[in-house]
């Protein structure tokens, strides 16, 4: 949790797909797109590729103000713990949810609060068995307002 | 109703520096007394807005909140099963009637502040303490009631989508878009039943109609959005145009993405946005089937003053401007899915998705230029912008290397503001 954060506010974008099981799952949505049943949030990445297409496009293609976030998060609730015996070795899992604070600085200094709300996290601890390596299998961003200033480049 | 109280008049606010329509003025994007003049004249004036999907309110007695330019209006669906469009002013103080978005069960409005209520036409029916308390105070004899109904928008539906105007010069809604556009919007939505599948409010640092510039700048995608040259999306030289109704107020851009053959002009090196070696990871994202028979992959038409229906590939949507002042603007994105999608159709339109909106791989860049230019301005304000690409006039051409359709903006903009 405090590694993606840094790993993010820090620009070190091609960290993130690396906090993702291989078919994880990412998606930015609203607090009324989800209280809406309106599925198709933002920045949908439903694979690692896709991630990495992402982190490509923001480095490589896209035209955008350089900025950087820095996020503050909140402790993390465990809502479930559970047991994933569908591979050869069992594995603890678990859904978290943890709030979050995203500040966005401009190149030139502007600050602003660019978005806060909550990750909705399904986590799966890879690893040798009994292994202590968390990643990410599902984070919902939930954020508790639907307006983006500008753009949404950088993943929250 | 006016906002441009005052305010100049707008012939002393705006000298247009040519005669033709290929210069704009850069004063225009941030003069507080155009805009007052702008919320009058365009989005009050005779012109249709775009206020929801018939969608959002299913039901009887459901309503939801828009707004026109700046003006907060209540869309509803009437106990009969019509849709009317109010002004959310209560006529006593002034107050929004309805400040939850959206809601259901809704047969009258009656205001939080001191209670007048109002029908679903906007007549307002009661007042409390009406007759006073005790036989003291109370409302004078010859207090009409009808004469403090709310403002209300004419009201006109084509496929679902809902748009009211506050002007009674308004041709009707087929007549002011005209055949080509009437028959666009009926091409796109098909008679079919639409499902919002997302919603994304878009702020973007700019003059509303620097983002209706952009959308109708046909020639910028393949220079500013490398994503779509990269994967022939939108290249100049894949077949496609750009249609017009017959007052060229309105226009709708077009391209076949499978009939690009390449052209030099696209060779690595010769534009920035042609990198060959951006190859996707994952390709899903841009898989589409052939939604319509005449292999249109990606259309964008915009209707005057602020309503864009968007076609990228698979991604059906709506886009609404909503102005915030002289600087900033709010695109509502909405997309949209069919009732007789397949999943697997349905699943296509999500993952595209992220091909629109203020997270789109295209669209982000629209939030960003937009910005470049109102910060770019700043400190030229008597300078003007050219916009002289494919010639002088706003006719329409056979070619996206044109700025025709900017030019035909301020064709409409300088007929409707009367300058």
């Amino acid at each position: 949790m405090v590694d993606y954060v840094h790993a993010i506010d820090e620009g070190d974008y091609e960290r993130w797909p690396t906090f993702f099981t291989e078919d994880g799952h990412y998606q930015v949505t609203g607090r009324e797109n989800l209280a809406r049943g309106w599925v198709a949030g933002m920045l949908l990445c439903d694979n690692r590729d896709m991630m990495v297409d992402r982190i490509y496009s923001l480095r490589q293609v896209n035209v955008w103000e350089p900025h950087t976030y820095r996020h503050v998060i909140g402790p993390t609730q465990v809502l479930e713990v559970g047991m994933d015996a569908s591979g050869a070795t069992a594995r603890f899992t678990a859904r978290t949810q943890t709030n979050y604070l995203c500040v966005r600085t401009m190149h030139n200094g502007e600050q602003k609060l660019f978005s806060t709300g909550r990750y909705l996290d399904d986590i799966v601890f890879e690893g040798p068995p009994g292994g202590d390596v968390p990643k990410l299998r599902s984070r919902m961003v939930i954020a508790d307002s639907n307006q983006i200033d500008t753009l949404l480049v950088i993943p929250i | 109703m006016a906002q441009a109280i005052g305010v100049r008049p707008v012939s002393e606010l705006i000298r247009w520096p040519t005669d033709d329509l290929s210069r704009i003025p850069l004063h225009i994007y941030g003069d507080p007394e155009i805009y007052a003049w702008e919320q009058d004249r365009i989005f009050r004036g005779p012109t249709w807005n775009f206020l929801s999907l018939e969608c959002e309110i299913p039901k009887p007695n459901d309503y939801v909140l828009t707004k026109v330019g700046d003006t907060p209006v209540i869309v509803l669906r009437t106990a009969e099963g019509g849709i009317n469009a109010l002004v959310n002013r209560c006529t006593h103080k002034g107050s929004v009637l309805c400040h939850d978005s959206r809601g259901e069960g809704k047969r009258s409005f009656v205001c939080p502040y001191h209670a007048w209520s109002f029908d679903q036409s906007g007549e307002l029916r009661g007042i409390a303490f009406e007759k006073g308390v005790g036989g003291l105070g109370g409302m004078p004899e010859g207090f009409d009631k009808s004469k403090h109904a709310l403002t209300r928008l004419r009201v006109e539906v084509i496929e679902g989508l809902v748009f009211g105007t506050f002007s009674e010069q308004t041709p009707p809604l087929e007549q002011y878009l005209g055949e080509p556009m009437v028959a666009h919007i009926r091409r796109t939505i098909r008679g079919r039943k639409m499902q919002i599948i997302g919603r994304y409010n878009h702020i973007m640092p700019n003059n509303w109609k620097l983002y209706i510039e952009n959308s109708r700048d046909t020639h910028h995608p393949s220079l500013l959005h490398a994503f779509f040259a990269t994967f022939k999306l939108n290249r100049l030289s894949a077949e496609g145009g750009i249609r017009h109704d017959p007052a060229n107020w309105h226009h709708l851009v077009f391209a076949k993405r499978l009939t690009d053959q390449g052209h030099e002009e696209y060779s690595p090196g010769k534009l920035r946005t042609m990198k060959s070696d951006f190859g996707l990871n994952d390709p899903s994202l841009i898989a589409q089937w052939m939604e319509y028979d005449d292999n249109i992959t990606n259309a964008l038409q915009s209707i005057l003053p602020g309503f864009v229906l968007q076609q990228i590939l698979n991604s059906v949507g709506t886009r609404q401007i909503i102005t915030r002042g002289t600087d900033e603007c709010e695109l509502v994105w909405t997309v949209v899915a069919f009732e007789e999608d397949t999943p697997e159709q349905r699943a296509i339109r999500i993952k595209q998705s992220n091909l629109v909106g203020p997270h789109g791989y295209i669209s982000m860049e629209d939030g960003a230029i937009g910005g470049f230019v109102q910060q770019g301005i700043k400190g030229d304000r008597d300078k003007q912008a050219v916009v002289e690409m494919g010639g002088l006039t706003a006719d329409g051409q056979p070619t996206r290397a044109t700025e025709t359709s900017v030019r035909g903006f301020y064709k409409a903009y300088r007929e409707l503001m009367g300058a």
